[in-house]
């Protein structure tokens, strides 16, 4: 009986060992997804200085292929209960295959902050959306 | 007669003998190391779970699933393949994989020197230039053919690039050990850490073209 049992345990385990791989990949990948079909290189840059924070979001698509980028960035801050919160957010269109979208705020508030950029890169109607946080700032 | 004599004669010898052995009535003193044996058993056969690890199978079947759901327990806790490769760390993700430099407290948080490809691109035109403080950023063009040249401070590079499916490799560029890879579009992408910048440069020339290039990167002010 205990045997039985222990064999069964281990049965769901190697099976949910292989579900539980697949899902972690998948969690990873999803704010990607699909997948980068338009799109080169993309960073997602938060700069400090004094008390100024640089917004930059900066992305290549391939030429020919990528027609344009609808660019939106999120200042986000950490709250009390350690949750990321927008503060802020832009929206910019770059009708070409490469751009980037700069955006400031100054006299912030002592905290930590990052730049969370989603990127809708377009080839015709067809579009992909890339998500890039940036490093973290702490002022 | 012969029989009564023997069975007389046995008794003779026999008797006194058991009854010396259980007259000395001594208790028995067990070895340390059996009491030690014994005491280990009973608390083994105490114990709760004694039922599920009793045979030698049951203990086998046990390990096995305690070293099944610790690797599991590892694959959830891995976000993505993180590799140190040149100056860069370097997390691989299915579709990308995220480039940042090993951290340099030292490196210019600003850009202070400029570099810029010395290689003959007169054929060339420039069809996009973006410059601030820590990145400078120019697309040069001839027909279809793009290369793009970027500098960035080693803080301000954190960076997306598209890898899917294609190996990430590494390459001697005038004695700096530079990320190499191509992409699903057939472009080749360089990057490097000269000491004080990365330098990123892919294109859709020839790897040969794009490592001359490179190699031709120099400080120009």
């Amino acid at each position: 009986m205990y045997k039985r049992i222990i064999s069964l345990l281990c049965a769901f385990t190697i099976i949910g060992s292989f579900n539980v791989t697949d899902c972690s990949t998948a969690a990873v990948v999803q704010p990607v997804a699909p997948a980068y079909s338009y799109t080169s290189n993309c960073t997602s840059t938060l700069l400090l200085s004094g008390s100024t924070l640089t917004c930059d979001s900066y992305i290549e698509g391939y030429y020919n292929i990528t027609d344009k980028i609808v660019v939106y960035q999120y200042l986000q801050r950490k709250n009390a209960s350690n949750e990321w919160v927008t503060i802020y957010s832009w929206y910019n269109v770059i009708n070409n295959h490469i751009g980037s979208v700069i955006n400031y705020r100054y006299s912030v508030a002592s905290g930590s902050y990052r730049l969370k950029t989603t990127f809708d890169v377009y080839s015709g109607t067809n579009y992909e959306t890339i998500t890039k946080y940036s490093k973290t700032k702490t002022i | 007669m012969a029989n009564e004599n023997l069975k007389k004669a046995l008794e003779k010898a026999m008797i006194p003998e058991y009854d010396e052995l259980l007259l000395r009535n001594e208790k028995h003193v067990f070895s340390v190391e059996f009491e030690r044996k014994i005491q280990k058993l009973i608390k083994r056969r105490n114990k709760p779970y004694y039922k599920i690890i009793n045979t030698v199978g049951k203990r086998v079947a046990c390990i096995v699933v305690i070293v099944l759901l610790a690797s599991s327990v590892t694959v959830l806790s891995v976000d993505a393949l993180r590799n140190t490769v040149a100056d860069f760390f370097v997390s691989t993700y299915e579709k990308f994989s995220s480039v940042q430099p090993v951290e340099d407290d030292i490196a210019p948080s600003t850009i202070k020197d400029i570099y810029e490809i010395t290689y003959d691109l007169k054929e060339y035109e420039i069809y996009y230039e973006d410059n601030t403080e820590y990145r400078r950023n120019i697309t040069y063009i001839k027909d279809d053919i793009l290369i793009n040249f970027s500098q960035y401070t080693k803080d301000a590079y954190d960076i997306n690039v598209n890898t899917e499916g294609y190996e990430i490799t590494t390459i001697d560029i005038n004695n700096y050990e530079a990320v190499y890879f191509l992409d699903n579009h057939n472009y080749n992408h360089l990057i490097f850490d000269n000491g004080a910048y990365i330098i990123y440069i892919n294109s859709n020339i020839s790897k040969n073209a794009l490592i001359n290039i490179a190699e031709s990167v120099k400080k120009i002010e």
